[in-house]
């Protein structure tokens, strides 16, 4: 019983430790994401008004190409 | 449980007013966000827009829910540390599946929305539509007891003990949920995720400090032993969960939850490419671990303040000093914990952030099940003939609809069992089968559309792991004339196992006639 409660206890405080700093990381990063997404729809739409089209499906097949390479 | 109502609350009229404030506010983004959508693409996948750290952001957000906050800390209660075995099969496996990018990679390379989708890329219209109907029917009860969830979360920090309450409770929070999901879809789902994740993760970390703080480790230590025993620190310890259970988490918890589940797929398919998907899944690894590991650290927390309270003792704990055997008793354990040791204003903090879990969590689910059944249903039985702006109103049709049912069920249902358990076989109505056909769709040449239509129908079988089934079926009476015992871990894996041999041995006995001229 000492090795799991031993093991449990190590394994609760570094969780802990690891997700208080990337609590930290995402929060921050995340933000400037919510605003990126904003951006990526807007010009987007911008792009379908201007008689392009559906420009994500380009966009997927550039995400592909750039993920094969 | 009239003795709850003596025990107070620290929960004060400021604390209500931090909790309005705070669904003013996200009603008011929900109405802000409603400009970018414009196709089912911007309402389901947010326009496949999404960057790293805001996936990792919506991800854990969506799956740090309050029904997990609840369902994690009754198992932290009901099962003691051992319990900590399940967020720990979560979060290895899912640093496993970003390592490999095992299922989930392949399928953001098909660029599709809904797993559904991949079944008749894969193995042809009818297995979409068969894949269809399982996965939102499955997904739908699985989602039954959210709303109760929530309801006796909120109750119990409240102070609101009156039975008639958690239904008053129930048909608001519902009606929230609804009006919030059919504004805006996914791009204000992962708004408010993001939120929730901020707001959630500050609160539960600082709850558990607060927690253990408050009653210490050795006195945590000792009263899990007093109550659980050695069952409450091993978890292959038969007198609590088990081998066969522990596989059987290792398989839900991990690989299912991440890798299997609509909700989780969505979001790989969601994020901008595939190297965006691997990183969130090796990130997000460590929040689909502490999901689970913090809450039922607090559930533990709430086991030692509850056996040492004499006011709480008696209402969860039987003459014998074992946990009394009442599914929504034990659920109130946490947020009465919680109602006690965090001070006025943190408390509504909180309660806020769970809150936004609650929403965070069913606006998700609502969307998600809404969208396989226009997308993968109707859409494939109309022909494709259906325009966006019907698919889009369609969908807000069915959200309202499974609201309206989720709020029947809630009311009806007897869970019988923990809410996690309850859980875990709902979804394996789906998951049994579709884990089958992702395995052999994806990674095997010769699976064939009968060997796919066989493994769905055989995870129906898994209905049998709910208990109220389970005895009405006579399962139950069977297992004891034989002197065995059968669980719902026991049911779950024979079905997962089963559905893998229907789907070997279906596509071997009858391959397509694609498959046998190659």
């Amino acid at each position: 019983m000492d090795f799991w409660i031993s093991f449990w206890y190590v394994t609760l405080v570094v969780s802990m430790a690891i997700f208080a700093a990337l609590a930290v990381v995402v929060t921050i990063r995340g933000f400037g994401d919510v605003l990126a997404l904003f951006r990526t729809i807007s010009a987007r739409h911008a792009g379908e008004d201007a008689g392009g089209g559906d420009t994500g499906g380009d966009q997927r097949e550039q995400d592909v190409q750039r993920d094969s390479q | 449980m009239d003795q709850l109502a003596h025990l107070g609350t620290n929960f004060t009229r400021w604390d209500w007013v931090i909790v309005g404030a705070y669904l003013l506010g996200t009603l008011m983004i929900g109405l802000y966000v409603k400009r970018y959508i414009r196709d089912m693409s911007d309402y389901v996948v947010a326009g496949r827009s999404l960057k790293s750290f805001i996936a990792i952001a919506t991800m854990v957000g969506t799956e740090m829910g309050l029904v997990t906050v609840m369902y994690s800390a009754q198992k932290g209660f009901t099962g003691g540390f051992a319990a900590f075995h399940i967020g720990l099969s979560a979060g290895i496996v899912t640093l496993i599946v970003g390592l490999t990018g095992f299922i989930v990679v392949p399928l953001r390379e098909l660029g599709i929305m809904t797993i559904p989708e991949f079944y008749e890329k894969r193995f042809g219209r009818g297995t979409r539509i068969f894949g269809g109907v399982l996965l939102a029917g499955a997904g739908i009860l699985n989602m039954g007891m959210f709303l109760k969830a929530g309801a006796l979360f909120l109750t119990a920090l409240t102070g609101l003990h009156d039975p008639t309450h958690v239904n008053i409770v129930m048909s608001l929070l519902i009606a929230l949920v609804l009006g919030y999901t059919i504004l805006g879809g996914m791009v204000s789902v992962v708004i408010t995720d993001y939120v929730q994740f901020v707001v959630l993760s500050f609160g539960m970390l600082f709850s558990c400090l607060a927690a253990w703080r408050h009653l210490g480790w050795a006195n945590i230590v000792a009263t899990v032993k007093t109550v659980h025993k050695e069952a409450g620190f091993d978890p292959f310890d038969l007198q609590g969960f088990g081998p066969s259970y522990v596989v059987w988490m290792i398989f839900t918890a991990g690989l299912v939850s991440c890798a299997v589940w609509q909700t989780a797929v969505m979001r790989a398919c969601a994020a901008e490419s595939t190297r965006v998907v691997r990183r969130l899944y090796i990130w997000s690894s460590i929040g689909f671990m502490i999901r689970f590991m913090l809450p039922q650290f607090l559930g533990i927390c709430a086991l030692t303040y509850m056996w040492q309270n004499a006011a709480t003792h008696d209402v969860f704990f039987t003459d014998k000093g074992t946990v009394v055997d009442n599914a929504e008793v034990t659920m109130q354990a946490m947020p009465l914990l919680l109602s006690q040791i965090l001070p006025a204003g943190v408390i509504g903090l909180v309660g806020a952030g769970m809150l936004a879990a609650f929403m965070s969590t069913h606006d998700s689910y609502l969307l998600c099940w809404s969208s396989v059944l226009v997308e993968d249903v109707v859409a494939p039985l109309a022909g494709g003939r259906l325009s966006n702006k019907v698919r889009l109103t369609l969908a807000r049709v069915l959200v309202f609809l499974i609201g309206a049912f989720l709020l029947v069920w809630s009311l009806w249902y007897p869970l019988g069992q923990d809410l996690w358990d309850y859980m875990a076989v709902s979804g394996a109505i789906y998951f049994t089968g579709a884990f089958a056909l992702l395995l052999g769709g994806l990674y095997w040449k010769r699976a064939s559309r009968v060997g796919a239509n066989l493994a769905l129908a055989v995870g129906l079988f898994a209905v049998f792991g709910l208990r109220p089934v389970r005895d009405a079926a006579g399962v139950t009476r069977l297992a004891e004339m034989l002197e065995c015992e059968v669980t719902s871990a026991h049911i779950g894996l024979a079905t997962a196992t089963t559905a893998l041999v229907a789907m070997v041995a279906g596509s071997l006995l009858f391959p397509d006639r694609q498959t046998s001229r190659t």
